[in-house]
């Protein structure tokens, strides 16, 4: 699906610079890694815009995708915005730290928070605006009522953790005493 | 007025994607347990983009790097009006902050 595709995407670009980065990080030598900062600090600028665009075709998808297929792209896409935010403020550290030459530097200094505010408020975006819910959701749990298909507390839980009820139970009372479940 | 709480076959199949770890997990059901008895309290009118009640909450994981667990789930009444179901559920972890 398309949307997938764009998620895919994004999440791809967003590991091909945490790779960048890490190569960057464990050069060496001073030039080398100061030419490396210059160049994905240029190339991160375009980041926040990369993320709005996606947002704008996303959002616009959503309107026609399954209740399972919008939570989980709004999810992908979340985090993805969240792995952005990280590698801002990764790359500002190698920055501070690392690099020498003055005018990357300056440039770098300037440019990440700027970038890092905006993708944190990008990331903020998507969990406040994104169509995580739609209409229908409460017409299918009801239909769902309706045949006898919903699922009681315990049961669900002791399914997650992979125990029986009675052990979940335990696990719940365990921790509502103040000890370790 | 104490509910009863019930989930969607979706939830189920949402939350088995999580991966949560029992720690969390034990939190998350404390918190939903919570509306049975504090639902007016604690369940909140979204209007856009969709109109319906939600329950949002979050907890900071210590053991894994300042990761900060993100909730957002959907409820609905029941038809006998003393059953709350949780309808659709988001997750989302935020690191390092």
């Amino acid at each position: 699906m398309a949307e997938s595709v764009l998620v895919r995407l994004a999440d791809a670009r967003v590991r091909t610079f945490a790779e960048e980065l890490a190569d960057a990080r464990s050069l060496t030598d001073q030039t080398q890694l100061d030419g490396r900062a210059a160049e994905l600090i240029d190339a991160h600028q375009f980041a926040p815009d990369e993320l709005e665009r996606g947002w704008t075709i996303l959002a616009h998808a959503a309107e026609k995708m399954s209740a399972e297929a919008r939570v989980r792209t709004g999810q992908l896409y979340y985090k993805v915005a969240a792995l952005w935010v990280d590698l801002t403020a990764v790359l500002e550290l190698l920055v501070v730290e690392k690099v020498h030459d003055p005018d990357v530097k300056a440039k770098g200094l300037q440019e990440l928070p700027k970038a890092g505010a905006r993708l944190k408020a990008i990331s903020e975006k998507i969990w406040r605006e994104w169509r995580w819910f739609a209409p229908e959701d409460a017409g299918r749990a009801r239909g769902s009522e309706a045949r006898g298909e919903l699922i009681a507390g315990d049961e669900l839980f002791a399914r997650l953790a992979r125990v029986s009820v009675e052990e979940w139970r335990q696990k719940v009372e365990a921790r509502k005493a103040g000890g370790v479940s | 007025m104490s509910f009863r709480l019930k989930y969607d076959p979706l939830v189920a199949r949402l939350m088995s994607s999580w991966r949560l770890d029992d720690e969390a997990l034990v939190d998350v059901y404390l918190r939903l347990d919570k509306l049975r008895e504090e639902s007016s309290s604690l369940l909140q009118r979204a209007t856009a983009p969709f109109d319906g009640m939600v329950y949002e909450f979050s907890f900071v994981d210590w053991r894994i790097r300042f990761c900060e667990h993100r909730f957002l789930f959907l409820i609905v009444y029941g038809q006998d009006e003393e059953t709350l179901i949780v309808a659709s559920a988001i997750y989302a972890p935020r690191f390092g902050y």
